[in-house]
Order: structure tokens, then C-alpha cells, then sequence
């Protein structure tokens, strides 16, 4: 049990994944078993609407945020993508570990916020319906979806610094599996798009808490920039979902056709085009909700534009099949089921991108029925599919043939009777979460609900027959399949860090690791190398590549604090010229002086690691702290004056002002851009403490680069901030 | 029987001058892909049918990579222009669709959305709650604000959706080509009972809604639907009915000072009874008084009344789970 809970062995984190998001599936399908069963009547009357509510948006959230986003990247991804690579993990194996534990930390908040009560704001958390008028548990819940993100951006570094520095000898990027050219662009998804959704999240939190108006228009907030923000990151989020079930298939289809990928290069380009294009669509929700006629033009055409890449993959696994020998194994079905279902789903997709057209089918069943298609047609039979197609390799059993194919037929007859009847239900012009609804739509309803049954049933029984394998099947040999990846070179299951004893054949990469045995229990300090690295500069290298992902991802998580300064800028600039003078832009540019100094200080500490002097680098280190202390001193003092003289957002609006935005609203404004920066200070404060302790008791023969270089680039990032927020808030009365 | 032969209906009957360029493009997508959903599936199917695997066929024999590039570039280039088709046809028929026509004789409405109602004021004053009634054949525009969360504005006979965001004001217009009534929906999910906010359409023959117009304020809603309406706003239900769990109005306001609704039946017994209680503006609305002052109906008497009512609130920031 302590071994399973500690351990660094990214098969072993992937099957923990495995575990976790199977209790998560099963609690999101059981709401929606009754979500279903509530609508065979046009009554609510099994449940009340209050319930019926709490249990689609759970549905929705425990499904999108604890499986469908997480399921193929962190499970099948974690397993494979090391083996695929030829390297004997994934680049940083502990914050693998801590990835998984900040997920189910995420997942338990969000269950509790279940058992208290529920979440009924939807999984869209529509504000101001979230920030101000539900009275669920949105805060606990919004703290688990955020650590869910916080997971999912550890998750996508890990797998973007692994695909560039841990690939084997002779891999190069065009003969990579297709599946980790999708994961590979999954990844750049997972660290761009989920920190805004992250901040967004924190802000209708924090929004719940203060009377900010971020969000709120009762404040001066805008509700619109609320679905700005949460649809860049939800749109692209259907990607991360569909990607890596567009990779698991692009495996299968070759595997059992006997082929070579048809058009490796296009099918390849096509997922990072898609991860691209998926940044430039998320206005197609909001065609309805106001958005200029321009803006909506374009945000229509770029999502046709999805539309080419999506079809090269399609069209690629035809002719894949094409002179292929197909072999109509269970996974296969899983994978032509993925195929006829995506197209459909997608070409739905192209109905709801069409203007005229969505105006109609907005926020219809239609919807539903689209996104399901994706997402339970599309993305869970290629989840299925490939673990249909791995399990041999994971379990090293064999599971019950026919019983895989029945399943693989019930599942897709079953998604076609529930789903497409919502198809209809949307065309004939019922709105979606709705408890109740005219009794003429209820034949649909019925029939959607009989499919249901058939779905669920088809669930259940790859969990029987999956289970009874590891007990009964067969051993299944190191390639049961005849598979050409990687992966089948090593036993079924691979043994600990298998990809060292992989054999070297004339088709694969050679895979060649000579390097030291590492010390264990070294100091912080000392640069060891660690586990999948094979040599010092190799380690150094993709630290420094780690950070600067995860930098990338604090880019966009600012960006939005940005944003909402911009949008409140526009739209009330009398707040700014009236409250910006009463901050104090002397105290402010100490501050500066002080951030840009210690950024001196930390470039001078970065050069003596590398030279090895130890006495001055510990010196660097503490001035740097002692800056860095010293603004936060400031910001403290700062603080501590404006809420003397009353100028904080906790006022109560109804009792000390007038209607609207004023005082409240700025210096929400203010508390939230310099609060979160000054988080991120202390952040550094105390890696630079821990570097600091570090140095202090290491010999100076180990003091090299890379963790000081690490936190030298963070603190860096944390002062070029401070640089746009100063002109931006204190000097925001001068400039205007 | 007529149930039975209700679900292949693929839209609702029509009902508004756009509604047929609508379904026009709605049908071309869905005939698109239908098209191109059948030729994937059965493509695929002869596909694996043709080539699977049996002895002879065990092996696949792969393509040259001049083919392959020739047929990538090709299906690229043939969605790329069928998609293009489709956006301009959904674009320009967007279009048309959001336009509202020149017409002299406009009949502008004004729209307010709350939690789970709509209400309405007609250009002479005359208001109504849950029913809007309209004259076929005339150029209708509205003018949609909200109270409280965001709701959507759904007419699906007349293929008409615009999102009501509270703060702002959107405009939207339909010209209705047939007597009837239809059925008005929220779209957008809006709380407790979104799927109850519901209301019926009704278009009038132009002189019949002529002589309604005249008529002034009826007493519609009914007592008890207006009870209902008036027990939902308030949130009376957080205390009153034992399934739901809602935060209550302060209690401090509530004692402090007399309900809305009292002060408003007692002022004006008839004819505001509604507006007035529906639209009290508090210190903390100020969407609602914004909205007021912009509708384009005269709804000066009606602010007048509501500013004197109490300074109730439907939510009590306070009071945050």
C-alpha cells in the first residue's frame, strides 16, 4: 500500500489514475442514470428541481473535470508515453506523483461540496448566477476544479518536457508514435488554456467572497467576460479530451490494418493544427450572448477552419484501412465505432457553427446531444478502445474476445438510441437543463432514456469481464497483437524502468544508457543526476525547459487578471480617475527599485552556482531574500493604510454608497492584481529560503545550476510582472 | 396516432418572416452532413469489408507517398471549399436574420427577464406577465433586460434567440406571420426554476390587438399567478417550502421596512401591481434602474413608485455560503 502511494514509477501513477477516475466515471454515470430516469416523465417529480439541477451539474463537472479531461492523458499517456519514448519515465517522476495527489485532493473538495449540499450553477459556473445568486457550495467546488487544472498543467510539463528531452537515441520527432504527437499537442493545450480557466475560477471564488465586480454588472463587473474567459479555456478543453482519442485511434487503425499510418506527416500536423485552431473558436458559444456581428463572423469561420484538419484524420484512417488487412479485433470495433461517431459528432459541431443556424440550437438538446456524441460516442470508445488494445501490456492477460466485442456492440447501439432522439428533442426547440417540459417532447425523452439503459449496460460489462481477466485470462504474451510500437518490445507487464532492458532491433530506435548509478538521499543542493536523466547537462537542460512551461502557464494566468483590467478600464474609466491618485506611486517605485534590484542580486546568485562560489552565492541569495522581504514589507504597510482608511472592497454597497461601481470595485481591482503577485513573491521568498538553508549546508563541490537557475527564472517572471502592474495601477491616474 | 407521428418533425412549424431562410440553411447543413456522415460510414464499412483480414490479405500492401500527398492536399482542399460554402450561407443568412428591418410602423416592446418570469410593456404602458401579445404581420422589436442572472429569450417557431444579460441592453426583433400562439422559453439556465420560466406568444390579427392594446392593463395575471410570481421574487420559498434551500432575503431589511408588494397593491391596486413590486429598486441594483431609465416605453411613473418602495433585495450579499 505505501509503495502504491509513494511511489515515483509512472506505470504505477498511471494505474493510481486508472483507479481514481474509474470511482469518478462510476459516480458521474449513477447522476446520470437519474438524471435520465427524472426525464421519462415531463413532471419532476422523482426529483425535485432543486435536485435535478445539483445532479446535471455534478454530472457535468465530476465527467469533464475528474474523466474526460484527465482520462486518456493521465492514464494511457502515463503509461505509454515513457515506453513509447524509449525512456525509463516521464522527465520529473515526483511531480508526476504530486500530480496525482493534487487531482484527488481536487476531486475530494469537490465531493465534499457534493455531500454538503451540491453545486447547482451548472459546470459552465455562469456568472453572475455563480458569483451572486446561487446559494451552493460554488466556492469548495471551484477550488477542486482549480486543483484539477492545477494537475492537469503539472500533468501536460511533464509530458512536453519528456516528448522533447527524454526521447531515445534515434527517435527523432517524425518517427514518433501519432499517439504522442496528440499527446504532445494535448500538453501544449493542458499548459496554455488551463490557467485561465484556474484564475477565472479563483476570481468568481474570490468575486463570492468581496463584492470585486469582476463579474457581477451590479458592481461594474461584466458577465460576458466571464464566458470570454471560461470558454477559452472550454473550448480548447474539448480538444484536450478528443486529441488523445484521435491519437489511440491512429494507433489501432494502423495496428489492425496491418498498414502504415496513411499520411504520418498530416495526420501529425493535423493534431497540432487543431490544438492551434482550438484557441481561436471559443466565441461560437456566445453568438447569442451579444458578441459584435464581427466578431461572431469571425469566430464562425475559424471554427470551420477546425473542420479541414479534423477531416485530414478521418479521411487518413480510411485510407489506412484502405489495402490494409483488416482484423476486426475488439479494440478495432472500439475504434470504427470512434470513427463513424466523430464524424457525426463533428459534423453537428459544423450545424452549431453555422450562425443562423446555432441561433435556433443554442443552448437546445441539441447541444447536448452534439457534445455527447464527441465526448461519450467519440472520446470514451476511444478510451475504451485503447484500453481494450493495452490491457494485454498492462495486466499481461488476456480478456474474453466475444465478451469484448458484445460489449463494443452494446455501447455503440446504446449511444445511438440515447443520443440521437436529443437530437430531434434540440431540433423541435427544447432548451437543455431543464427539470420539466411539455409533455409533447416526452416519446423522445422516453426513448432516450431506453438507450440509456442499454449504455449503462454496456459499461458495466467491460468491468466484469476486465476484472474476471486478471484472475482467469490467459497470459498474453509480450505482443499479442503483432503490434509494431515501442511499447510490445518489453514484457507484458512491463517491469520497473522496463525501457532499460529493451531490446534493440534494426526497426525501432536503439535505445543505448549508459550512465551513472545515482546516489540516493543526496542533499537539495547537489546535483545528482536524477532518475530518467542520463547525464548532467541532459537534467539541467529540461529544468530549465519545465520552468520555462510552467512560465508559459503564469503568462496566461496574469493574462486574465489583465484582462479584467482592460475590461474595467473600458468601461468605467472615472473609477480609475478618481481612485488611482489615492495610491501612493512613491511607496510604489521603492517597490520597484527594490523587485528590479533583487533580480540583480538573483542573476549574480545563478552565476556564482555555476562557478561554484559558494560564500558569495549564499550572499547573493540573502540579499535577494532581504529585497524581497522588503516589498512585501512595503505591500504590507501599503495594505494595512488603505484598509485604515476604509479603502478596501469589503465594504457593504447596499449600506455606504450608492448603486453601481465605485470604491469597492477599484480597490477589488487593486487587491486582487497586487494580492495574487504578492502570493507569487512569497512563493519565491521561500524557494529562495529553501535554496538559501541549501547552500548553507552543502559542500561547495556540489553547487551547480539548475534548481537555482530554476527559481532565478521564476523570480525573474514575478518582477516583469510587478513592471506592468506598476504603471498599470499607480501611475494609471498620471498616464491618462 | 399523432403522437406517434410528432417526433419526425424535424423543426417546429414556422411562424416568422425569417424563420423559412432558416430552416432553408438548416436543412442544407444537416443534408451536408448527412451526406457527408453517411459517406464516411459506408466508405468505411466496404472498406473493411473489402480488405479484411483473410488468407491472401494478411499483410497490408500501403500507399506511394505521391498518392498520399496528391489525396491529402485534395480532401483539404474539398472541405476547405465545402465549409466555406456553409460558413458564407450561415453568415449571410445571420445576417438577415439579426438585421431588424426599416418599417414604419415598428412596434417596439420592452422585455424583462427574472428569475422565472418574463414580463412585458407594451408602447401605451400596458403591461403583462408571462403572455405577450403581438400583431401578426408587423415588425416587432424588442428591447430584453434582466434583473437578476443571465436568460435567453428562445422562440423556437420562429427560430429566435438572443441572450438577456442583466446590465445590458440587447435588442432583438421578429415579424410573426401567423395567428396563434407559441411557446417562449429560456434558454440559458438560469436557477431553481429555469425550466419552469416559460410564456406563451400570442399573435393577433392587427385589429384584435388593436382593440387589446386599448383595453389597459386587465387582470391578468391571474391572483394566484401573480401570488405565485410574487412568492418566487421574494424568495418567500426559502422559508416556506420545505424542499428548497435558498438563502433568505435579510432579515434586517425585511423587519426594518414594509414588504414591496404591500406598498405597491397598496398604491396602486390594479393596474401596477406587478411592475411595481417586480421592479423595486434597491441600493444595490443598479441594473434595474439602468434598464429603466432605458427602456423606450414611458416607464416614468413607474420608477416614481418603485423608488418609493422598500429597499428589499432579492439577494442578500451578506449573507455569501
Amino acid at each position: 500500500m505505501k509503495s502504491w502511494l509513494t511511489t515515483t514509477d509512472h506505470k504505477r501513477i498511471a494505474l493510481l489514475y486508472l483507479g481514481t477516475m474509474t470511482l469518478f466515471f462510476t459516480l458521474g454515470g449513477l447522476l446520470a442514470t437519474v438524471i435520465r430516469v427524472e426525464l421519462a416523465t415531463p413532471a419532476s417529480d422523482l426529483v425535485t428541481a432543486e435536485t435535478y439541477n445539483r445532479l446535471f451539474t455534478l454530472h457535468g463537472v465530476i465527467m469533464v473535470f475528474f474523466f474526460l479531461i484527465p482520462s486518456i492523458p493521465t492514464f494511457l499517456g502515463n503509461y505509454l508515453l515513457p515506453l513509447m519514448l524509449g525512456a525509463s519515465d516521464l522527465a520529473f517522476p515526483r511531480l508526476n506523483l504530486a500530480s496525482w495527489y493534487v487531482f484527488v485532493a481536487g476531486g475530494l473538495l469537490t465531493l465534499t461540496a457534493m455531500i454538503a449540499g451540491g453545486l447547482d450553477t451548472g459546470w459552465t459556473f455562469y456568472t453572475p448566477y455563480s458569483t451572486t445568486f446561487s446559494d451552493s457550495h460554488v466556492v469548495l467546488a471551484v477550488l477542486g476544479v482549480f486543483l484539477a487544472g492545477l494537475s492537469s498543467v503539472f500533468t501536460g510539463i511533464n509530458f512536453l518536457v519528456t516528448t522533447h528531452r527524454l526521447r531515445a537515441p534515434g527517435l527523432t520527432w517524425m518517427r514518433l508514435p501519432l499517439f504522442v504527437w496528440s499527446l504532445y499537442a494535448t500538453s501544449l493545450i493542458l499548459v496554455l488554456a488551463t490557467p485561465v480557466l484556474a484564475m477565472t475560477l479563483l476570481l468568481v471564488a474570490i468575486e463570492r467572497g468581496l463584492q470585486v465586480g469582476i463579474f457581477d454588472p451590479e458592481f461594474g463587473g461584466s458577465p460576458l467576460l466571464f464566458q470570454h474567459f471560461f470558454w477559452f479555456y472550454s473550448h480548447p478543453a474539448v480538444y484536450i479530451m478528443i486529441l488523445p482519442g484521435m491519437g489511440v485511434v491512429s494507433e489501432l487503425i494502423p495496428c489492425f490494418s496491418r498498414n502504415r499510418p496513411f499520411g504520418y506527416e498530416f495526420v501529425a500536423a493535423s493534431s497540432l493544427a487543431i490544438a492551434v485552431f482550438g484557441f481561436l473558436v471559443w466565441g461560437h458559444h456566445m453568438f447569442v450572448a451579444g458578441q459584435s456581428y464581427f466578431a461572431s463572423v469571425v469566430f464562425s469561420f475559424l471554427s470551420f477552419a477546425v473542420a479541414v484538419p479534423s477531416g485530414v484524420k478521418v479521411f487518413s484512417w480510411l485510407g489506412t484501412m484502405h489495402r490494409g488487412s483488416v482484423w476486426l479485433t475488439t479494440p478495432m470495433i472500439y475504434a470504427l465505432g470512434f470513427v463513424a461517431l466523430f464524424t457525426i459528432g463533428g459534423g453537428t459541431g459544423l450545424a452549431l457553427a453555422m450562425l443562423a443556424v446555432d441561433v435556433h440550437l443554442h443552448d437546445t438538446y441539441f447541444v447536448v446531444a452534439h457534445f455527447h456524441t464527441i465526448m461519450v460516442g467519440g472520446m470514451l470508445m476511444a478510451y475504451l478502445g485503447g484500453l481494450h488494445f493495452w490491457w494485454p501490456k498492462i495486466s499481461g492477460r488476456m480478456y474474453s474476445e466475444r465478451w469484448g466485442r458484445i460489449a463494443a456492440y452494446v455501447l455503440l447501439i446504446g449511444f445511438l438510441l440515447t443520443f440521437l432522439p436529443q437530437f430531434l428533442l434540440g431540433t423541435q426547440g427544447l432548451p437543455r437543463r431543464t427539470a420539466s417540459y411539455p409533455p409533447e417532447y416526452q416519446l423522445l425523452h422516453v426513448l432516450s432514456s431506453a438507450g440509456a439503459t442499454i449504455l449503462a449496460v454496456g459499461y458495466v460489462l467491460p468491468g466484469i469481464y476486465l476484472l474476471a481477466s486478471l484472475v482467469r485470462g490467459r497470459p498474453a504474451g509480450d505482443n499479442p497483437w503483432g503490434a509494431t510500437g515501442l511499447e510490445w518490445h518489453t514484457t507484458s507487464p512491463p517491469p520497473p524502468h522496463s525501457s532499460r532492458s529493451l531490446p534493440s532491433s534494426p526497426t525501432t530506435p536503439t535505445i543505448t544508457r549508459a550512465r551513472p548509478s545515482p546516489p540516493r538521499s543526496e542533499p537539495a543542493m547537489s546535483e545528482a543526476v536524477r532518475e530518467p536523466f542520463a547525464d548532467l547537462p541532459h537534467q539541467r537542460d529540461a529544468v530549465a525547459l519545465g520552468m520555462w512551461a510552467f512560465l508559459g502557464q503564469e503568462v496566461l494566468f496574469f493574462g486574465v487578471l489583465f484582462l479584467f483590467y482592460i475590461s474595467l478600464r473600458l468601461r468605467h474609466p472615472e473609477l480609475f480617475a478618481t481612485f488611482a491618485p489615492r495610491l501612493d506611486w512613491r511607496l510604489a517605485t521603492a517597490m520597484t527599485v527594490a523587485l528590479l534590484l533583487s533580480s540583480f542580486t538573483m542573476a549574480l546568485a545563478v552565476r556564482f552556482a555555476f562557478t561554484r562560489m559558494r560564500l558569495k552565492l549564499l550572499l547573493s541569495l540573502l540579499a535577494t531574500l532581504a529585497l524581497g522581504a522588503a516589498f512585501l514589507a512595503m505591500k504590507g504597510w501599503e495594505y494595512a493604510h488603505h484598509f485604515a482608511r476604509g479603502e478596501t472592497p469589503f465594504v457593504d454597497l447596499a449600506d455606504e454608497l450608492g448603486p453601481g461601481p465605485g470604491l469597492p470595485t477599484f480597490f477589488g481591482l487593486y487587491f486582487v492584481l497586487t494580492g495574487f503577485h504578492a502570493l507569487h513573491v512569497i512563493g519565491g521568498l521561500v524557494a529562495l529560503a529553501c535554496l538559501a538553508i541549501a547552500a548553507w549546508r552543502t559542500p561547495a563541490m556540489d553547487l551547480r545550476g539548475s534548481p537555482v537557475m530554476a527559481v532565478g527564472l521564476y523570480w525573474h517572471f514575478v518582477d516583469i510582472v510587478w513592471l506592468f502592474l506598476f504603471p498599470a495601477l499607480y501611475l494609471a491616474a498620471r498616464l491618462t | 396516432m399523432t403522437r406517434l407521428a410528432m417526433p419526425f418533425e424535424i423543426l417546429p412549424a414556422a411562424a416568422s418572416a425569417t424563420s423559412d431562410a432558416v430552416d432553408l440553411v438548416v436543412f442544407l447543413v444537416f443534408a451536408a452532413i448527412g451526406l457527408v456522415s453517411l459517406g464516411v460510414i459506408v466508405a468505411m464499412v466496404v472498406i473493411v469489408v473489402r480488405n479484411r483480414r483473410r488468407p491472401g490479405n494478411l499483410t497490408g500492401r500501403g500507399h506511394d507517398p505521391a498518392t498520399i500527398w496528391r489525396t491529402e492536399l485534395g480532401w483539404c482542399a474539398v472541405t476547405a471549399v465545402v465549409f466555406l460554402c456553409l460558413f458564407t450561407l450561415g453568415a449571410v443568412t445571420f445576417d438577415r436574420v439579426q438585421r431588424v428591418p426599416t418599417s414604419p410602423d415598428i412596434l417596439d416592446v420592452a422585455v424583462t427577464a427574472k428569475r422565472w418570469m418574463w414580463s412585458f410593456q407594451h408602447p401605451n404602458g400596458r403591461r403583462e406577465l408571462s403572455q405577450l401579445h403581438v400583431p401578426a404581420g408587423r415588425v416587432v422589436r424588442l428591447h430584453l433586460t434582466s434583473e437578476d442572472v443571465i436568460h435567453s429569450f428562445y422562440v423556437p417557431a420562429f427560430r429566435l434567440k438572443q441572450d438577456v444579460v442583466p446590465g445590458w441592453l440587447r435588442t432583438a426583433w421578429f415579424r410573426a406571420t401567423a395567428p396563434g400562439t407559441y411557446a417562449l422559453a429560456c434558454a440559458e439556465y438560469c436557477g431553481t426554476e429555469h425550466a419552469l420560466m416559460r410564456a406563451d406568444l400570442v399573435v393577433m390579427e392587427p385589429h384584435n390587438y388593436d382593440h387589446w392594446l386599448a383595453q389597459g392593463d386587465d387582470p391578468r395575471p391571474p391572483l394566484a399567478a401573480a401570488g405565485r410570481a410574487l412568492f418566487q421574487r421574494l424568495d418567500c420559498g426559502a422559508c416556506h417550502e420545505t424542499h428548497l434551500r435558498r438563502r433568505a432575503p435579510r432579515s434586517r431589511a425585511s423587519t426594518a421596512a414594509p414588504w414591496p408588494c404591500a406598498t405597491a397593491a397598496a398604491s396602486s391596486p390594479t393596474t401596477t401591481t406587478f411592475v411595481a413590486a417586480s421592479c423595486a429598486p434597491t441600493p444595490t441594483s443598479s441594473p434595474t434602474t439602468r434598464a429603466a431609465s432605458c427602456r423606450p416605453t414611458p416607464a416614468s411613473s413607474t420608477t416614481t413608485s418603485c423608488s418609493s418602495s422598500s429597499p428589499t433585495s432579492v439577494r442578500s450579499p451578506t449573507s455569501r455560503g
